[in-house]
């Protein structure tokens, strides 16, 4: 077997605040392979955006605190670099597309200087040799005139065209690693297929990692081979994307898939969790969904279930996984 | 035959935008001559990009705003009418407050639609005051029954907006909009700002109520799966006029217009086995200060002939309820 491009093991990020410790990230463990596109799937609040903070280390600290567990990327402990080390990994290695662009880009700046002074600091060029590359980047993310826009300042250009600059400024060093996060979600229909379209053939042409947060379950089963899923700072399943939506096991998956209104098939009606999801903070212990599932026992407010192989490559946490509670029924 | 509740002839919104001492002001076409009925106990989606216009055209149905020509006519009586070039309101003041009560909106944020310093006693207090009904009716009761409606408890109504969860306070702003016992609701994206389980919730009231109250909705929402999942009839929006109208079944199973078709083809499936191709619009939604001359969609559309650059295609009949506003009506899929 092949090393995992990004290895992060038992991933604990803590944020400590004044009511109480909120574990945002508790005990995570997956996998990135290289060339993998691996969809982080979850409602607001359930840690996904964290974990991807976390692997940047740009969790704000106070109140965010890593408090234990490994990223490993090759074969190196991102958690043990020193910050300058830290910084020439960011960017170069494992490079993230935020979900604003609007509140990412620098207003007095034109958005070429701004490609440009992330390719100098990394690869040690000249501005003018930079801005070029720039414009050669943002001519790759299928901008029409990529001269004219590199000239452009932020609030000159469209929602698409922004995300599109940053994708180009992630992609710019070509990274290993591209952590979406959320990239389609400030976007209209027909701006996020092209976005989707764009970002899926640049992952293939560069042949990167890609890490796909997003609340989207529709998303995730257009763009990622591997999900997953989690909640209240837990990994309840993980996966297969085929596998693990046609194939849901954890009464949660079940749940979100039941909930989405699709365009090819009309449901009768949406299946939603009763409920909203938990306040993170001094959770007790055991299942965080107990509250909302009909199969929870007592079992279930004990401890948090290990999380078992039910197929190969499929993974879940849960005492009673969905297969077995039909056939109990 | 359904009665139709809502109607409108010809609607257009226009807005100044800039302008100075010497400069003359934009006119953004927002709303830019739309036909539309809604019928009695139906559920209208409209859909369109961010900017075509939907929103104002919600608000312009429930005298919000005034539209800048064209006519609505609400439950058989003409509300808006247009004499000389002027829209003028037909209902005096007071008949139209009486009106009002008919119509209500829900809104998008209901963050930013709920006053932060009411409890929500006072919230749901509020409709019945304005409209004079302070004393006919029992506030008590009538407050919990909301309450109940909506899926909350009474214990609920002692508290700030700022102790519930998003998808409770959806439910807040549902309540409110039920207080008057209303007809016709105009529901301005009400689920875009909740998360999936949430706004299978919400969808799933709002389903509910319009059973149980004989609700008519226009459900406004840049989401096709969801418009598909509650509406009966609908209307695709862009930059300001319809370009499609029909069933859910005519419109979304045969649509004819290519930005109808496009669209559909771009909004992804929660099905990872299901594969197909992806008609990628290029460029971006034309700008309503300067809608390119002829079909709007002009610019973006991939089967364009010279006659779509020159002259404006009407919205035609072209079986059943299915109207539609292209001079190439496709059948299936584009020919790309």
């Amino acid at each position: 077997m092949t090393m995992p491009l990004l290895d992060v093991q038992g991933l604990k990020t803590y944020f400590l605040t004044s009511v109480g410790v909120v574990k945002a990230v508790d005990d995570v463990t997956f996998q990135v392979e290289c060339g993998e596109s691996v969809g982080l799937l979850g409602e607001s609040g359930c840690g996904k955006s964290v974990t991807a903070l976390s692997i940047m280390r740009l969790v704000p600290d106070p109140p965010g605190k890593i408090m234990g567990g490994r990223i490993l990327l090759m074969d190196r402990n991102l958690l043990d670099l020193s910050d300058y080390k830290m910084r020439m990994i960011r960017g170069e290695e494992i490079a993230l597309v935020p979900q604003d662009p609007h509140t990412y880009l620098n207003p007095i700046m034109t958005v070429g200087d701004q490609i440009a002074e992330a390719i100098m600091l990394h690869q040690g060029i000249g501005k003018g040799e930079a801005f070029e590359k720039g414009v050669e980047m943002i001519k790759i993310t299928g901008i029409a005139s990529p001269e004219k826009v590199a000239k452009a300042y932020a609030h000159q250009l469209s929602g698409g065209m922004k995300q599109r600059i940053l994708i180009a400024m992630a992609l710019s060093c070509n990274p290993s690693l591209l952590i979406a996060d959320e990239i389609t979600t400030a976007l209209d229909v027909t701006v996020q297929a092209q976005i989707l379209e764009l970002i899926m053939d640049l992952q293939k042409k560069f042949n990167m990692s890609m890490l796909m947060i997003t609340h989207d379950v529709a998303v995730v089963a257009e763009v990622c081979k591997k999900v997953i899923v989690m909640y209240a700072g837990k990994i309840v399943e993980m996966g297969d994307v085929v596998s693990v939506f046609k194939n849901p096991t954890h009464p949660y998956t079940g749940g979100l898939l039941k909930s989405v209104p699709s365009i090819t098939e009309r449901k009768k009606r949406l299946q939603p969790f009763e409920g909203t999801v938990p306040d993170l903070v001094n959770m007790p212990p055991g299942c965080p969904l107990r509250p909302r599932c009909c199969w929870a026992t007592e079992e279930c407010a004990r401890k948090f279930p290990a999380i078992k192989e039910v197929e190969p490559g499929h993974f879940v946490a849960c005492y009673h996984p969905l297969f077995n509670a039909e056939e109990e029924k | 035959m359904a009665r139709p509740l809502v109607e409108v002839k010809g609607l257009k919104k226009y807005f100044e935008v800039g302008g100075g001492i010497f400069t003359k002001p934009k006119i953004v076409h927002a709303v830019d001559g739309v036909d539309m009925v809604i019928n009695e106990g139906e559920t209208m989606g409209l859909v369109g990009e961010s900017g075509c216009g939907k929103t104002t055209l919600g608000r312009c149905l429930i005298n919000l705003i005034t539209p800048t020509a064209g006519d609505v006519i609400f439950d058989s009586e003409p509300f808006f009418k247009e004499y000389d070039g002027k829209v003028k309101l037909v209902p005096g003041k007071k008949e139209m407050q009486k009106i009002r009560r008919k119509m209500q909106i829900v809104f998008q944020d209901p963050q930013a639609s709920l006053n932060q310093r009411m409890i929500v006693k006072k919230v749901l207090r509020e409709p019945f005051i304005i409209h004079g009904l302070k004393k006919k009716v029992k506030m008590k009761e009538r407050i919990k029954e909301l309450l109940e409606l909506v899926g909350l408890s009474d214990q609920h109504k002692e508290r700030y907006p700022h102790e519930f969860s998003g998808g409770q306070r959806q439910r807040i702003g549902i309540a409110r909009a039920l207080a008057l016992n209303p007809k016709f609701i105009v529901c301005d994206e009400p689920v875009s700002a909740l998360d999936v389980s949430v706004s299978a919730q919400i969808l799933n009231l709002l389903i509910d109520l319009k059973e149980k109250l004989d609700l008519t909705y226009l459900f406004i929402a840049h989401d096709l799966s969801v418009v598909k999942h509650i509406s009966d009839h609908v209307s695709v929006m862009y930059v300001g006029k319809i370009v499609e109208r029909g069933t859910i079944g005519e419109v979304f199973d045969s649509a004819a217009h290519p930005y109808t078709v496009a669209l559909l083809s771009a909004v992804p499936i929660p099905d990872p086995t299901i594969k197909r191709k992806r008609i990628i619009l290029e460029g971006d939604i034309a700008s309503p200060i300067n809608p390119p001359p002829g079909c709007r969609f002009h610019t973006r559309c991939p089967i364009k002939r010279e006659i779509c650059e020159k002259e404006e295609p009407e919205l035609k009949l072209i079986g059943g309820t299915h109207y539609v506003a292209c001079h190439f009506p496709v059948e299936g899929s584009l020919p790309v």
